[in-house]
């Protein structure tokens, strides 16, 4: 109930295209059929521009320029086309600056897009959890969105309470936020993803991130979670108290995480930042 | 324009040139005598950033190590050196003293390592950069002049070379000299 009165009260708070909802749907589902897709993107005017002029650009060398939206998915691959339509969903608003968190303008943004590709690695080579790697690079990008509602309800009286919590009273940031607010970013993050129809396993992601579930069995949330531990460590951390975070135990036993495998996934983080990096620098 | 420039109202606005920064990248490090230069480095969380100045031939050096030790993978150690602390150290010492610098006379600061609040061991990457930072200094009987390491926070760092000041700025504090 908090957590829907906090998101009435946000402004500006991005709702994604229905055609980027449908993608999500179809690939949260058990067939992803390659023609239902290729349907989705070539009804959205916006999307099939910007996938054509994206597998147009120097980057992917073609011989011969492309223009139809399956052609541009055959040459690109799926995840790629992915890639691009969540980014055209959600990167306006998680790019934003969140002033309640003191993140900076793109800071966000920035540790969103490494914490989705860590998602991924850690689906290919680390966890148990069964997934789709689009569907866990869409959990890693948006896990924080919560963040956008809960950093408006922020003002300067709340941000000294939260701080003073963190500061003194041992409390991780999360925690101090749902006792000054009433509800924290993870579960207002689920509440936006339930309003916009998203599919339950992305819901169940962001709600559970800093608290994943370990019995009956791993969910997506365990792999966002490592991912954003390791997103933090890899060198995108952005805003007050970024480290105020508490890592859980028992997930960490359940997927068999080593220290070596911490340190193999940072080193991991950094060429994907670099990659972050690049593909930002050409979008300004 | 210049008209107004020249009144002595405006002059009173007129703001001082910004320094030029030579930005030290995640897993890097850089080394300078340029006076009129800071080396600045963003957003250390759990990596460390070592500072070396000395303040005689006016020569600095700035690390940004993610990782304690090359033995994750010497390969990529052999390429990109300054990503671990054990071969990036050791190399920021060396590319100082070939501008100058003397090793009696650096000053040496230690930043970063923040640390997660649980107490799981697996993620305590930035006490681990900490403590092999301080014992290969150590070794090396080399002293630290001053230090702030692990809490919650990320740290951007500044080495002014004019001076030798080191800043340390956090998101939601005011920048403060270590």
């Amino acid at each position: 109930m908090k957590a829907e009165e906090l998101i009435a009260k946000t402004p500006n708070l991005p709702v994604p295209s229905r055609s980027a909802t449908q993608l999500l749907q179809l690939l949260a589902g058990d067939d992803r059929d390659n023609e239902a897709v290729i349907a989705i993107l070539k009804r959205d005017g916006v999307l099939s521009t910007k996938v054509l002029a994206l597998c147009n650009s120097a980057s992917f060398e073609l011989a011969a320029p492309v223009s139809s939206i399956s052609q541009a998915i055959m040459y690109m691959g799926y995840e790629e086309v992915h890639r691009l339509v969540m980014a055209v969903a959600f990167g306006g608003a998680l790019g934003s600056s969140l002033p309640g968190y003191f993140i900076d303008d793109g800071a966000l943004w920035r540790h969103s897009l490494l914490a989705a590709m860590l998602a991924q690695t850690v689906v290919r080579t680390v966890s148990s959890v069964p997934t789709d790697p689009s569907v866990a690079y869409t959990a890693g990008l948006i896990h924080d969105i919560g963040k956008l509602v809960i950093s408006h309800a922020l003002d300067a009286e709340k941000q000294h309470l939260v701080r003073d919590l963190v500061e003194r009273g041992n409390r991780s940031l999360l925690e101090a936020e749902h006792e000054v607010i009433g509800a924290d970013h993870a579960e207002v993050g689920a509440c936006l993803l339930r309003k916009w129809n998203l599919p339950e396993v992305l819901v169940e992601a962001v709600a559970n991130h800093h608290r994943p579930p370990v019995s009956p069995r791993l969910a997506l949330s365990s792999v966002i979670h490592v991912a954003d531990m390791i997103a933090h460590e890899g060198g995108a951390s952005p805003g007050w108290g970024s480290y105020a975070l508490r890592t859980d135990e028992s997930v960490v036993e359940a997927m068999g995480l080593t220290a070596d495998h911490v340190e193999v996934l940072i080193i991991t983080a950094y060429d994907a930042m670099l990659q972050v990096d690049e593909a930002l620098a050409m979008t300004h | 324009m210049s008209a107004v420039l020249n009144t002595p109202q405006a002059s009173r606005w007129v703001v001082p040139a910004p320094r030029k920064q030579l930005i030290v990248g995640m897993g890097d490090m850089l080394t300078s005598n340029d006076a009129s230069a800071s080396l600045v480095t963003y957003s250390l969380g759990s990596c460390v950033g070592v500072a070396i100045y000395d303040p005689i031939a006016k020569v600095g050096g700035l690390l940004h190590a993610m990782l304690p030790e090359a033995s994750i993978n010497p390969e990529r150690a052999a390429k990109r050196p300054f990503m671990f602390v054990d071969t990036g150290l050791p190399a920021m010492f060396h590319a100082v003293y070939a501008l100058g610098g003397l090793k009696h006379r650096l000053i040496v600061k230690l930043v970063g390592g923040a640390e997660f609040l649980d107490e799981k061991k697996i993620f305590r990457i930035g006490q681990r950069n900490v403590a092999a930072t301080k014992a290969m200094l150590e070794r090396n009987g080399v002293s630290l002049a001053a230090s702030e390491t692990g809490g919650h926070e990320s740290r951007t760092v500044r080495l002014d070379l004019s001076n030798g000041n080191f800043t340390l700025d956090i998101p939601g504090k005011s920048p403060y000299l270590l």
